[in-house]
């Protein structure tokens, strides 16, 4: 199978690219496949907590492409999946550590010995975003259902394509399907309406995602977990499966259910 | 140049005369440092902490002496240096007591009055004292010993020119990874535990080991 | 009474989900119609190149811009001349 490159990003921040990204990297592990997950978040990074790995850090990107230590050496093994790997952003270096070229140079390195290449990339539009893009087959574009999340995913797909990445997908994070019902949030043909993109997934709105992160587990690894289901769906599908989307269809009929219980009773 | 440390252990008065190079410099400042002990502690008992200089049985005698004419008793002299020929001496147990005997040192010590956050990191070449807390993603690097007034949640690294003897001492110790020369460990994956008071942590027998700070 | 009424059954079209998307709509119109900075400085390089075979122009201080106006675009070029060319019949 030939390794994909795919880079997860949003523009804004704090719409869960990173959660994504732990999740989705374990799903896809889950399923047999080998597994990088690049950090490109240099100066805050992020992605080492999510996963519970930040204590094994010790080389980071920057020192990999300033030559300072070897790929296989910075690598971070998951302490729960063999095929699972984290490359660590510097916490305490410049952003500008590292450039584009660096950054092509390295994900090619990275191809030969994973299926697949995950790059959380930082929120904005700067630097850290150009790096991350820069090796990438494809992108991943995380939104939220919010006017600003979905303005800034648009900004990002016109770079993205700027760039020379037209085979963008959409992950619509964090939606509220009681929400969407009583007409108080965008929904996600809104969006898709809106960006004209294909949509690679949509993941409800989960507590148990901040249980998760904050025991530093991905929320795939949860056999209750919504989102958890919801990561797995779209990883099978970025592996090549047919997957029908989650829609609100599923909540209605499962409220209907209830309902029919409920008078039941 | 004489270390001219006095400290009160009990009743006891602890001298040390380290680094002294003969006897006689070592009796001048043991008659300098008594001179310095307050008169209504007469006839107590006096600990002399030698260093690494060995004494004949006539030299010790002699000490004893010089303590009589000044109203105090000799209870034992104890060699932190490591050479120790004192039959009345505590054995020297595997205790924190013994790693500061080790402890290297270093010139220049940095004093650190604030809170390293996230991504600020430090480096000293000799200690560095830090009256403050190394947040989760800090990172202090110095090449002799650190000691922290605080919490150490990020990384610290001591002797980081391959100084084997350095020492990470903590208010608390609850450090993401932490280096000592070439070793680095992080605690162990699983819960939690918290220990709330001070620790200390060196290499022992090729391992970082964590120990309670026994000063 | 009718707001009361449309409250109760609760699908009305200023409903916040329906705000949102025009809100969303509008902004995006005007995100797009921005272009960016090289792209401006190829466009106002080819301008020169055109009008510098009718106009002799300051180049230095010649202007181009995108000026967003409620729900228009326009392109403002601000051209300083400093002659005609003498019309030549070859």
């Amino acid at each position: 199978m030939k390794s994909k490159v795919l880079v997860i990003t949003s523009g804004k921040g704090g719409v869960g690219k990173t959660t994504t990204t732990a999740n989705l990297g374990t799903a896809l592990a889950m399923l047999d496949k080998s597994v990088v997950m690049v950090d490109t978040d240099i100066g805050l990074r992020n992605l080492d907590v999510v996963l519970g790995l930040e204590n094994r850090i010790v080389f980071d990107i920057v020192d990999v492409v300033n030559g300072s230590c070897k790929l296989r050496q910075a690598l971070i093994k998951d302490k729960r999946i063999e095929s699972l790997f984290l490359l660590p952003a510097a916490q305490t270096k410049d952003k500008n550590a590292v450039t584009p070229h660096q950054m092509k140079n390295l994900t090619n390195e990275l191809r030969k010995e994973f299926d697949f290449i995950l790059v959380d990339c930082p929120a904005g539009i700067e630097q850290g975003f150009r790096n991350a893009i820069a090796g990438a087959d494809s992108a991943i574009v995380v939104a939220t259902p919010e006017i600003s999340s979905v303005r800034d995913a648009d900004r990002i797909i016109g770079l993205l394509e700027a760039a020379g990445l037209y085979d963008t997908r959409l992950i619509v994070n964090r939606l509220r399907s009681r929400m969407v019902k009583n007409g108080d949030m965008l929904d996600v043909d809104d969006i898709i309406d809106i960006l004209s993109i294909n949509l690679l997934g949509v993941v409800p709105e989960d507590e148990s995602i901040v249980i998760s992160t904050n025991r530093g587990e991905p929320a795939v690894m949860e056999t209750s977990s919504k989102a958890g289901a919801a990561y797995k769906k779209i990883a099978r599908r970025l592996n090549g499966e047919e997957v029908p989307l989650f829609t609100l269809e599923d909540e209605r009929i499962l409220d209907k259910f209830r309902r029919l219980l409920k008078i039941a009773r | 140049m004489v270390n001219l440390a006095l400290e009160n252990v009990g009743s006891e008065i602890l001298i040390a005369l380290k680094r002294t190079k003969n006897f006689d410099e070592l009796k001048t400042a043991l008659v300098k440092k008594i001179n310095m002990i307050d008169d209504f502690r007469l006839g107590n008992e006096v600990i002399i902490d030698i260093g690494d200089y060995q004494l004949t049985g006539k030299q010790t005698r002699d000490l004893e002496d010089l303590l009589l004419d000044y109203g105090f008793h000799l209870k034992e002299i104890i060699c932190t240096g490591g050479m120790m020929d004192q039959e009345n001496l505590t054995p020297a147990d595997d205790t924190p007591d013994e790693a500061f005997a080790i402890m290297p040192e270093y010139e220049n010590t940095v004093m650190l009055c604030r809170h390293l956050r996230s991504g600020q990191k430090v480096f000293v070449e000799g200690n560095i004292v830090i009256l403050g807390d190394i947040n989760p993603g800090a990172e202090v690097i110095a090449g002799g010993n650190i000691l922290v007034m605080g919490s150490i949640k990020g990384m610290a690294h001591a002797g980081a020119f391959g100084d084997e003897n350095a020492l990470i001492a903590a208010y608390r110790l609850k450090p993401t990874q932490l280096r000592i020369a070439s070793h680095i460990t992080r605690p162990p994956d699983g819960e939690v535990i918290d220990i709330e008071r001070p620790e200390l942590a060196r290499i022992k027998a090729g391992k970082v080991v964590i120990e309670k700070l026994k000063i | 009474m009718f707001d009361i009424l449309y409250k109760i059954f609760g699908r009305d079209n200023s409903s916040s989900k329906n705000i949102a998307r025009e809100r969303l709509r509008l902004v995006l119109i005007h995100d797009r119609a921005t272009i960016s900075p090289e792209v401006l400085l190829l466009l106002k390089e080819d301008l020169i190149k055109v009008i510098r075979e009718y106009l002799e122009i300051d180049e230095e201080a010649l202007l181009v811009n995108l000026e967003n106006d409620n729900d228009s675009v326009a392109l403002v070029a601000n051209i300083p001349i400093k002659g005609l060319r003498r019309a030549v019949n070859e």
